[in-house]
Order: structure tokens, then C-alpha cells, then sequence
């Protein structure tokens, strides 16, 4: 049995595994909440991190599709992104598949032959994270740029009389502005 | 019947580990940028005449307080609790059953303990067992009893300014205690030694000035509106002038100021002026009360109670017989529930509502002679009185945010949804527990729709947002409907956010699109744009 076999054996375990180690980054009473309510609609933040750790772990172990694996980190890190974490402690979650995986198959990975393989996972798992901090960082940048729209959505009638405003039927903004820009 | 656990399984579902801290040692909160909002500004407060005008920042060690403000929190307790019964029954009766605790959106998006809505009232009960009751006196900590310190002021602002007092948590509580009220007690308490913030008693200090939230001059008002005639009639060909403070008109109109000045609030708004003109109301506009907001409600009974009545005042001056209120979320909760006591009894001038199209009479008015637009609209519906193409909103697959105030506040649940059904072909609820008085928060109300609030507000939004996310992938959903200005400005941003591809629009902007006109029907000036000046049918303009 090669070592991908032996993960899609595991992979229930792992998967409850993983999806615990990221509960515990959580408050204590939170992390209790979002493991025992299943209505993905009254447990939304539980919901989004269950799909995810089940797409990303059925996506490492089957074919990979790379659009399919950034929806899946998607739905947890775009959480994650406005939550209580500094950006590690955000993307951290991926490195807690490693150490998920590790305990699960703590005596088998004894086995020298596995070793191979086993690196090769461990970077793909790498990879994934690398690929979640792009998406944090894309979300935290979107956060700014819905400041700045939003301010701007917020004054538009006084912006528009002001003729300070981009606006296809209003046509451009005023030459000093756009230098400014 | 559900399969019981044996009382093994049950013990093993115990978790025996103490938590790390215990929450009543919890204190003060780790205050961040993005989950506060910033502080009055000095010269605000001292326009208004509130306690405590100084510049100071959550972030900083010091926040300036009163030398006696211990003194000044327990007197304004005691007084508030001898005033309000329903304040003295929601700290005392509370069991903590925990039926509240996971049914805050707050909670939901963050995971932060103080943000279930038990524990957060208990940040207030905890303090009024300590220093008022006997029992909390005697046995401390052991009956849930703290002392005041300063590090509870700070604790009191950071999460009473992360509750948007939308009752969701009120509706499961089987002793029906309102953790909305227990929050604006808060507020009103960190009010008497100065901790509050801009992005609220900014637009009450304008409201008291000038009429509006961000302090629109009249003749601006005009202008604007003027503006948002010259599309309407880019849109339908009609030259319509809004009439402003006029005496003996019929009706009084009054919306949030979000509607003639925001984005996408306008095309709500150009929505109510091409109604009024297809029916030849004889309504007005008045430039003072030219705000149905009131973030008076936020700040306390009597700040709200002032605004409030500036609606009536204008209507006696005006002689109108009766007053229409747009599509605003926590004005109507203000209407419903408080004006009738704060700032009744109504004008003598004012009569029960009568629509004028379709004799209809609103009894449920009689008291405060004011309706909501949605009602009124229903009616005109229901009455035949609406030539309407829902085929002109078929670029849209629509569903409804219930907005709290309406929603739980009034439980104003069908006439919109009946209206839209009217206007458009493509409507699909969300799920269940998440719509009428179960709907979830826009996660910025009661004066939290502010920038720096950010993070927060996307945590807070985030299970609305899902449940959008929900609809979108089953039914192909691309536009949100809802009737509440803060929900026109927030609910964008979090689209944006969540489920980028859905556009959020008011009741009134479709209503609008599909209204025909006579002479669109003979052929004159076909209706090809939308309020947004889009095309009403994008494929065919591909086509062509």
C-alpha cells in the first residue's frame, strides 16, 4: 500500500482531526459551538470550514483541479481574513493539516519507504498555504478598497454635483484630480 | 424519535478542562483598530450638551473619565432602573438558559464569547448585582457580582458598540428579555461619562441643526433631488418637479437622507418620485424633517424623542392630513414602537391615513397618522391601481433581506415580498431561519455602518452574506433586495465582501422600473433604461 492509499483510508480521521486543530484556535466555548451545530446556515463559520477541509483534503487525495483548491481555501481563509488572527495565525490552519496528518499516521510513517511520497505531500501542502496567503492577502486588500468605494457610494450626489466623481454619462474627472490620482 | 446517548457516551461528551480565564477576569477587552468605532468629537458633545466633552481614543491607557464617574454610573443605573420595568425584569429574571447565546451574528462570525448576547447583558447584570442587589454584596463573584472599575467602562463600550441592537436574540428568548434594550442601557450609561461615538451623535448633532444626518443645507436638497429629476427623465421622458415644504399638501414624505444622497439609496428614491407622479399625489418633501433615520434611537430616549419630533413639527406647520415614511429600517421601529408615547399625541391637523387612490383607510394608524411606503404601495397593488411590466426587472433574480427593525421591530414581513412578487418575475426566499423574524443582521445597524468598524462588520455580516451565497449558487441570485438605508449603504460592501456578483437594490427602485407610463405603452418613448441608466434588457443591446 503506497501512501496516498493509506491517506484515502485515513482520510475520515484526518479530516475530524484537522477540522479539530483548527477549532481550537478558537475560544473554547466558540470552538464547542461550531463543532456541534450542523445548520449550515445557524453555524455559518463551522459550516464554510467543514467544506473546506473536506474539498481541500478530497482534492490532495484525488485528481487535483487548481481553481477547485483556491474555492476550497477560499472558504476558510476569507473568514479567517476579518477574524481575531494576525495574518500567520490565519494561514496557519494549512500547516495544521500537517501536523494532523502526522498524528494520524504516526507509526506507519515510521516506515522509511513512505518518505518519499511523504515529502512530496508535505509540499503540496506548502503550496497550498502559499496559495491561501495570496487569498488573505487579496481580502484584506479588498477590505481597504470597499473603504474607500464605500465613502465614495456614501457621498455620490454631493461627489457627482461637485463634479468630482468617474462617471461613464458624467464623463471624466477634472484634469488637477487626475493628477492627483 | 431521536436516539438517546447512553451515559457513557454522555460522560465522555463532557469537557473537563476549566476554560484558561474565567470572563469575569477577562477584563479589559484586547481593544484593535477595525473593531471599534472612533469617539465623539469634542466639539460635537459640547454642541449637544453631553457629558464629558474631551479628545481621548480607546486605544489609549487613559480614557479621561469623570473623577466620580463610579458615582455617576450607579445613580444612572438606579434611575434608569426605577423608570423602566422592563429594564429592572431583564436583569433580573435572566436564567441563563443559553437559548440566546449562538443566535448573535456577532457571535456567529467572531467566536468571541462576550458577543453572545447572555454573556454580553451579563456584562451590565454582573455590575448591577455587585453594587446594587444584597445578594451580589454578600456572595461576590459566586452570585455573578462584580464592582465597577474603569476596566468595565472599557469593557461596557467595546461591546455594547458590537451589538446592533437587531433582536435576533430577543425572539428565542423564552422569557422574551430584549438584549437590545439591555444594550441601549449601556449605551445610555457610558453616555453620562462621556464614551460615545462620532459616527452616531455626528448626524444627531446635524439632525438637530440642520435636519439630516451628514447636515444637507435645504437648498442642496433641492439641488440634488433636481438631479436625480434630470435621469428620471433620461429613463422615462417624464419632467417631474418634486414639490418642497409645501403648506396644505396632502401628504408629508419623509425618508432617511440616504435615499437623495447615496448610491444606490437614489434609484429608491427616483423609484418613490416616479410613483407619486403616476399617481398625481399631492404630496411634499419638507427640507427640515429631511430625515427619517434617527440615530437619536442609538443614543437615548430623549435624543430620540427629540428628532422624532421634527416629523410632527413639520407636519403642522406644512397642514398636511397625513405622513408616508420610506423604506428605512430603524425609523419605522422609532414610528412602531416609541412615537406614540416620545413625541405623541400627534398634531390635531393630521387625520387617520386614507390613501387617496384607493380609500383605504389604515386603521392601524389612526394613532400615529404615519405609513410606511411598502404598505401603501401593496395596497395600490392589490387595488388594480399599478399598470406594472415585471418582464422590464427580468435582468434580475431577486430575494429579500428582512431588515430588523421592520422585521422584528413592526413585523412588517409580507408587503414587501407582495410587492415584489408584483414587479418582478424572479424571486426566490432564503432559507427559513434565516428571513422574517429570524432574519440575520446586516452586521453594521444601530450606528455601526462606519469604515473603521470594518472587520467587525464583515464578521457580523457574514451569516446574512451566506445565506445570500446560498441562493445565488441554487437560483442564480444577483440582486438583494431590502427596505433600510443602512442596509442600501452596508449591504454593498458586504457583497463586495461575500458574494461579489450580487447587486442590492431598494423595493421602490423596481417598482419604478416596472411602473408603465401611457405613453410607453403607445409606442412614444419605449422604456429601454432602467433607474441606473442600464440597459433594461442586456442581451438585446448585445445582439443588436
Amino acid at each position: 500500500m503506497g501512501l496516498k492509499e493509506l491517506l484515502i483510508d485515513k482520510k475520515g480521521k484526518i479530516q475530524k482531526k484537522w477540522y479539530q486543530l483548527i477549532l481550537e484556535t478558537y475560544p473554547p466555548e466558540a470552538a464547542a459551538f461550531f463543532k456541534k451545530n450542523r445548520d449550515q446556515f445557524e453555524n455559518p463559520v463551522g459550516a464554510h470550514i467543514g467544506e473546506g477541509v473536506e474539498g481541500i483534503l478530497a482534492q490532495l487525495l484525488g485528481k487535483t483541479d487548481e481553481d477547485q483548491v483556491k474555492h476550497y481555501i477560499d472558504r476558510i481563509v476569507r473568514i479567517r481574513a476579518v477574524q481575531d488572527f494576525t495574518p500567520a495565525d490565519a494561514v496557519r490552519v494549512f500547516p495544521l493539516l500537517k501536523r494532523a496528518i502526522r498524528e494520524v499516521l504516526r507509526d506507519e510513517l515510521e516506515d522509511p519507504s513512505f518518505m518519499k511520497e511523504f515529502l512530496a505531500l508535505e509540499e503540496q501542502i506548502d503550496e497550498i498555504t502559499l496559495k491561501a496567503f495570496d487569498i488573505y492577502h487579496s481580502c484584506r486588500e479588498r477590505l481597504y478598497h470597499m473603504k474607500v468605494e464605500e465613502w465614495k457610494s456614501r457621498m455620490y450626489m454631493l461627489l457627482r454635483k461637485a463634479g468630482l466623481l468617474y462617471d461613464e454619462r458624467e464623463g471624466s474627472l477634472p484634469p488637477q484630480t487626475n493628477m492627483m490620482g | 424519535m431521536a436516539k438517546l446517548p447512553k451515559p457513557d457516551e454522555l460522560i465522555k461528551s463532557i469537557d473537563w478542562t476549566p476554560p484558561e480565564k474565567d470572563w469575569m477576569d477577562d477584563v479589559p477587552p484586547d481593544i484593535k483598530p477595525g473593531r471599534f468605532c472612533y469617539p465623539a468629537k469634542k466639539n460635537i458633545l459640547e454642541e449637544i450638551g453631553f457629558p464629558n466633552p474631551r479628545d481621548w481614543s480607546p486605544l489609549d491607557e487613559d480614557w479621561k473619565l469623570p473623577s466620580n464617574y463610579r458615582e455617576i454610573i450607579i445613580e444612572g443605573m438606579k434611575d434608569r432602573l426605577s423608570k423602566y420595568r422592563s429594564f429592572k425584569l431583564f436583569m433580573d429574571i435572566c436564567v441563563r438558559c443559553g437559548a440566546c447565546a449562538d443566535k448573535c451574528h456577532y457571535f456567529l462570525g467572531s467566536g468571541d464569547p462576550k458577543n453572545m448576547p447572555v454573556l454580553r447583558a451579563e456584562l451590565l447584570r454582573s455590575i448591577y448585582k455587585g453594587e446594587l442587589t444584597w445578594q451580589g454584596k454578600f456572595f461576590g463573584k459566586l452570585a455573578g457580582a462584580r464592582k465597577l472599575t474603569e476596566d468595565i467602562i472599557k469593557e461596557w463600550f467595546y461591546y455594547y458598540y458590537q451589538c446592533s441592537e437587531c433582536r435576533r436574540c430577543s425572539v428565542f428568548c423564552p422569557y422574551g428579555i430584549d438584549t437590545c434594550e439591555v444594550t441601549m442601557m449601556g449605551r445610555e450609561l457610558l453616555h453620562l461619562v462621556g464614551c460615545n461615538t462620532n459616527w452616531i451623535l455626528e448626524p444627531v448633532r446635524n439632525c438637530f441643526k440642520i435636519g439630516n444626518h451628514i447636515g444637507i443645507p435645504p437648498h442642496t436638497i433641492k439641488e440634488i433631488i433636481e438631479y436625480l429629476c434630470w435621469d428620471i427623465e433620461e429613463v422615462t421622458g417624464l419632467k417631474i418637479e418634486v414639490p418642497f415644504n409645501k403648506k396644505g399638501a396632502e401628504i408629508l414624505f419623509v425618508t432617511p437622507s440616504g435615499d437623495y444622497f447615496a448610491e444606490p439609496g437614489i434609484y429608491t428614491m427616483m423609484g418613490y418620485i416616479i410613483l407619486f407622479h403616476y399617481l398625481d399625489l399631492d404630496w411634499t418633501m419638507s427640507t427640515y424633517a429631511s430625515e427619517g433615520g434617527n440615530f437619536g434611537l442609538f443614543t437615548s430616549h430623549e435624543a430620540m424623542a427629540k428628532i422624532n419630533a421634527k416629523i410632527y413639527h413639520e407636519a403642522e406647520r406644512l397642514g398636511v392630513r397625513f405622513i408616508i415614511g420610506g423604506e428605512c429600517g430603524h425609523m419605522w421601529r422609532v414610528k412602531h414602537q416609541y412615537m406614540d408615547t416620545a413625541t405623541g399625541p400627534a398634531p390635531k391637523n393630521l387625520e387617520t391615513p386614507r390613501s387617496p387612490i384607493t380609500g383605504t383607510v389604515f386603521e392601524h394608524a389612526k394613532s400615529t397618522k404615519m405609513i410606511h411606503v411598502c404598505e401603501f404601495t401593496a395596497d395600490l397593488i392589490a387595488h388594480g391601481k399599478l399598470e406594472l411590466d415585471p418582464s422590464r426587472n427580468d435582468k434580475y433574480i431577486v430575494t429579500f433581506h428582512d431588515s430588523c427593525n421592520p422585521s422584528r421591530g413592526m413585523g412588517f414581513f409580507e408587503e414587501p415580498r407582495y410587492i415584489l412578487k408584483h414587479v418582478c418575475n424572479n424571486f426566490y426566499d432564503m432559507p427559513e431561519n434565516t428571513i422574517r423574524e429570524k432574519t440575520f443582521c446586516c452586521g453594521s445597524g444601530s450606528g455601526l455602518n462606519t469604515d473603521e468598524f470594518m472587520e467587525m462588520r464583515m464578521r457580523g455580516g457574514f451569516p446574512r452574506a451566506n445565506a445570500v451565497q446560498y441562493v445565488r449558487d441554487k437560483h442564480g441570485v444577483n440582486m438583494l433586495a431590502c427596505i433600510c438605508a443602512i442596509d442600501r449603504a452596508a449591504l454593498p460592501t458586504l457583497m463586495n465582501y461575500w458574494a461579489p456578483d450580487v447587486k442590492v437594490c431598494g423595493v421602490h427602485e423596481l417598482v419604478a422600473n416596472a411602473l408603465v407610463f401611457p405613453h410607453e405603452k403607445t409606442g412614444e418613448r419605449p422604456r429601454t433604461l432602467d433607474m441606473r441608466q442600464e440597459p433594461l434588457k442586456p442581451e438585446e443591446e448585445e445582439n443588436a
